[in-house]
């Protein structure tokens, strides 16, 4: 051995000055439920607040007052329902307590009546929203599940002709409206080869037994939930190849190839497994997307839910169902997002930790 | 050690090329280098000379889409691993070649334990049940002096210091008893007091296992604390090569002069300053010696010819076509 | 700038963008002289299938030309598309650069405000405004501006956030530059490359909200629009599939072109991305 210097170490433990905090993995479970009861009272309350309170002043900036243009919309003239609307809406109190009072409100789940649907608004959503969850979990999946495998295989030969094919693939379908594919999709499955369904969530008149109507059902949602998935999956397939690439290149992976892993091993334990964090990010991110694109596939399939309602209601004015929509679709897009934020935290150890 | 061992590894003729926009610049141009049986190999040159891709050709771990080998070959127990399959190497790597890379905070999965990446490290190679595992995982940790590895193998990467990760960095890399460990700047990335651990502890593991090393630095202390032998790469070209004591005795190319030379003015553990100059891109090169734009003692011959490979002392060879033994 | 037109021709694809949605622009310019009469009259019998002489894409249920409402319809769906848009930068622009330079109280709420309109689903507002003031242009325009602006805000708040702490900002602070000329003229100049492709990125999205509005027959009914021409042609999908087609393909080309233009000009002109 030739050359020999050895470099001055001040410290006699050589372990001194590495010092590493400890915490225990089976305290992470703990901070992931910390984190979303925090996220609970610092985003979810206040963004509800903000919602709830902008839909207020939406109702008192629209011209004439809310109870006159509802009441002549409706052709309303029992004066006994102008008075509740009256006091449903607080109008003849000051504006800060109509305000306090419709808080109130919301907060025992009290959205108005509707006059369209002759119930509660709060009824007449929840009676339509399982339809519309069936629908945006059916084309969310189908979006995921094409957009994040169309993504890996692009991203494992980059730049090949099958990246550059799918990438544009996926160009297109983002380029083509949900409603408008929807129609095609129809023209094609229903009307020229007459294989499904062009419309309804069940056949009408139909009986089938609880097999037959969940078979029934699921026969209908496939055109629509395809139709929301594939204009969605263009969002997924280029993310998914995005953090695919970016993590190939990550120093870990090096290290796990040098371990000697296959590559399946590593592309799904160390590749896949980090590209899964944006993924999920963007998922957050579209998830009111989502919910806007189901609105319109909705009145092109004409399915029973939450965007027909809307739509009617739109058409017929009918003001509380309106606001009532925002709220709950605002709702379901912030618990969504709860949702995804400790999964997230539960996904990436990094996180929790905060 | 004498010429008539066969080496471990032996690089004929390599060179790479990295993928840019305008196509393939050569990087790594037809480099030999052999590395023998528990050997401690240097390859010491400025950033962007090649050293890196050069060493991770060695175990092909070169970046994918981005950079590849273009010709030579590596052989080790006289094969060519260079043409071996996916699945081939893949037995090879960890429980013959293994690396320890750039940056340990990096290195490691952030979304795995510790456990659970030396876990995968270990089963590599060997089918352990369960238990066995969690021995020989305690076993390498106490091994790279990780204190406390019981608590450690639940832990994620991000709650340990950079130190902390290099060391289960390289208990990963050993765990398969390679007979050559390639370590890519092993301590660039660290402080200068754990710089002078974690090399001391290779150092250590390198007495105890027998295994072969291949330090890629631009630090010359490095080089002077762990190797018997040292190549010096300039431009994708190996110029200088020779057991440490005699490149540090009597450095014949101007470019180790000049290295040499600075680093012994710079405080140990700095980033070495820069000979005066840049070096030549692929494209720029001129048809004689790469240095010789920044060579002060350059003849015409320099510009127009690349100087041959000469043998100047034992086991000391120089390209370079100044004769003159200067004082560094 | 030739540098950058250079860099960007290299991009074929973009290339391809461009002259598509240049293409569709010439269309949209051209629509008087293309079909000179009002598009909406009645010109022949009622679902004259494509290629019919005299109507190369066939006529509607009405008997009005296909070919003639496209053209016009690509004016008013680009122009709906441009004016929205331009709404949704400046806003997304302001409260970007507010939420990024500014820290403390104001970046934060600014940031809120950003997080509470990627909470709303932009269509379910879209129907509520409409609903609540009307359909009148003016208004869709504003309100898709108001649905569009997040993901500007978004992108431009990263990259204030980014720019802010850099040498030459603290630099301009020391030497006394206010707030706004710091904004304006030292860090949005580095800032503009992603947001401007982002930006026409947010055309696209904007033709494709007032297209989904138009479609369900909430959009202003005194213009046509690609959207429109689509919903009014649901009803024959079992005798002139076409009608919604062909509206539809065009939609598709448009946002096709847009998107392939926005990914270009991020390539070259967004330095951190690499390729």
């Amino acid at each position: 051995m030739a050359g020999k210097r050895t470099l001055p170490t001040p410290f006699s433990d050589p372990l001194r000055f590495e010092g590493a905090t400890r915490t225990s993995t089976a305290s992470r479970g703990l901070n992931v439920a910390r984190r979303v009861g925090l996220r609970l009272l610092t985003h979810v309350l206040p963004l509800m607040l903000v919602i709830i309170t902008s839909t207020f002043f939406l109702i008192h900036s629209a011209p004439g007052s809310f109870v006159e243009i509802m009441s002549s919309e409706m052709q309303i003239s029992d004066q006994a329902m102008i008075d509740r609307l009256t006091v449903t809406y607080g109008l003849d109190q000051p504006l800060w307590i109509q305000w306090l009072r419709y808080l109130q409100a919301i907060a025992q789940f009290d959205l108005g009546f509707s006059y369209r649907q002759n119930m509660p608004v709060l009824e007449a959503i929840l009676h339509h929203l399982p339809a519309t969850l069936i629908l945006m979990v059916t084309g969310l999946l189908v979006a995921l599940i094409s957009g994040v495998a169309a993504g890996v295989l692009a991203a494992s030969r980059p730049n090949s002709t099958l990246d550059r094919v799918l990438s544009l693939a996926g160009v297109f379908l983002f380029a083509a409206p949900g409603f408008w594919l929807g129609i095609m999709l129809i023209v094609l499955f229903g009307v020229v080869l007459g294989w499904l369904p062009i419309g309804d969530m069940r056949t009408i008149g139909g009986d089938f037994g609880f097999v037959g109507g969940v078979l029934d059902v699921a026969k209908h949602l496939i055109l629509p939930a395809v139709a929301m998935g594939l204009h969605q999956s263009a969002i997924y397939l280029r993310v998914t190849r995005a953090a695919m690439i970016e993590a190939a290149a990550a120093d870990y992976v090096k290290t796990a190839r040098a371990k000697g892993l296959s590559e399946q091993a590593v592309a799904l334990r160390h590749v896949f497994r980090n590209a899964l964090l944006p993924i999920v990010t963007v998922l957050g991110l579209q998830f009111a997307t989502v919910f806007s694109g189901s609105v319109v596939v909705e009145a092109v399939f004409n399915w029973p839910g939450i965007g027909s309602l809307l739509y009617d209601a739109v058409v017929a004015r009918d003001y509380p169902m309106v606001l009532g929509v925002i709220i709950l679709s605002a709702l379901v897009v912030i618990l969504v997002n709860l949702v995804i934020d400790a999964l997230y935290a539960w996904l990436d150890p990094r996180i929790a930790l905060d | 050690m004498t010429l008539a061992e066969p080496a471990l590894i032996e690089a004929r003729g390599l060179s790479t090329a990295v993928r840019t926009a305008a196509g393939e610049t050569p990087i790594v141009l037809s480099l030999d280098l052999s590395i023998g049986r528990g050997e401690t190999v240097a390859i010491v040159g400025e950033s962007g000379c090649g050293k890196s891709l050069a060493a991770l050709s060695m175990i092909r771990l070169l970046p994918k889409g981005q950079a590849r080998v273009t010709g030579g070959e590596v052989r080790l127990d006289g094969r060519d691993i260079l043409r071996l399959r996916e699945r081939e190497m893949n037995a090879l790597r960890g429980r013959d070649i293994a690396l320890i890379s750039q940056d340990p905070m990096s290195a490691l999965n952030p979304l795995m334990t510790i456990g659970a990446q030396l876990y995968e490290a270990i089963s590599a190679h060997a089918a352990l049940p369960r238990e066995a595992l969690r021995e020989r995982a305690l076993e390498l940790m106490r091994l790279v002096r990780i204190p406390d590895p019981e608590t450690r193998l639940g832990e994620y990467p991000h709650r340990l210091s950079g130190g902390m990760c290099q060391r289960i960095v390289i208990a990963m890399a050993i765990a398969g008893h390679p007979r050559l460990l390639i370590a890519d700047e092993p301590t660039t990335a660290l402080d200068v007091t754990i710089q002078a651990q974690v090399l001391q502890l290779l150092q250590r593991l390198k007495e105890e296992t027998g295994m072969a090393l291949l330090i890629v630095t631009h630090d010359f202390g490095v080089v002077a604390e762990m190797a018997d032998r040292v190549a010096v790469m300039y431009a994708g070209r190996i110029i200088e090569e020779g057991p440490v004591r005699e490149i540090f005795r009597a450095p014949r190319h101007p470019y180790t002069q000049g290295l040499l030379a600075l680093t012994r003015r710079a405080p140990a553990g700095e980033r070495l300053p820069e000979i005066p100059g840049v070096v030549p891109s692929y494209a720029d090169r001129p048809p004689g010696c790469a240095f010789a734009g920044r060579c002060d003692r350059a003849l015409d011959i320099c510009r127009t010819t690349a100087p041959a490979r000469r043998i100047v002392g034992r086991r000391h060879e120089v390209e370079c076509w100044f004769d003159g033994e200067a004082s560094a | 700038m030739i540098d950058f037109l250079r860099r960007f021709s290299q991009n074929r694809l973009a290339l391809a963008g461009l002259i598509l949605l240049g293409l569709v622009l010439l269309v949209a310019l051209l629509a008087p002289v293309i079909s000179p009469e009002d598009p909406l009259r009645i010109v022949g019998p009622a679902l004259s299938a494509p290629f019919t002489p005299g109507f190369p894409l066939g006529t509607d249920a009405l008997g009005r030309d296909m070919l003639a409402m496209l053209v016009h319809g690509a004016r008013t769906t680009l122009l709906i598309g441009v004016a929205a848009a331009c709404t949704a930068i400046l806003i997304g622009v302001t409260v970007g650069a507010i939420a990024g330079y500014y820290g403390g109280v104001v970046g934060a709420s600014f940031t809120r405000l950003i997080e509470l309109f990627q909470t709303i689903p932009g269509l379910i507002f879209l129907l509520a405004v409409v609903s609540f003031v009307g359909p009148q242009l003016i208004f869709v325009v504003l309100a898709i501006g108001l649905i569009s602006w997040e993901s500007i805000a978004r992108l431009t708040r990263g990259e204030f956030l980014t720019w802010r702490k850099r040498d030459f900002v603290l630099a301009g602070r020391t030497i006394g530059m206010g707030d706004l000329q710091i904004i304006f003229g030292e860090i949005l100049p580095n800032a503009i490359g992603p947001v401007l492709a982002v930006s026409t990125l947010s055309i696209a999205g904007a033709i494709l909200a007032e297209s989904g509005l138009s479609f369900l027959g909430l959009g202003d009914p005194s213009v046509t629009t690609w959207g429109r021409l689509i919903g009014e042609g649901r009803g024959l999908i079992r005798t002139a599939w076409y009608v919604c087609a062909i509206p539809g393909v065009a939609i598709v080309l448009t946002v096709f072109a847009l998107s392939l233009v926005s990914d270009g000009l991020n390539d070259v002109l967004n330095p951190r991305r690499l390729r």
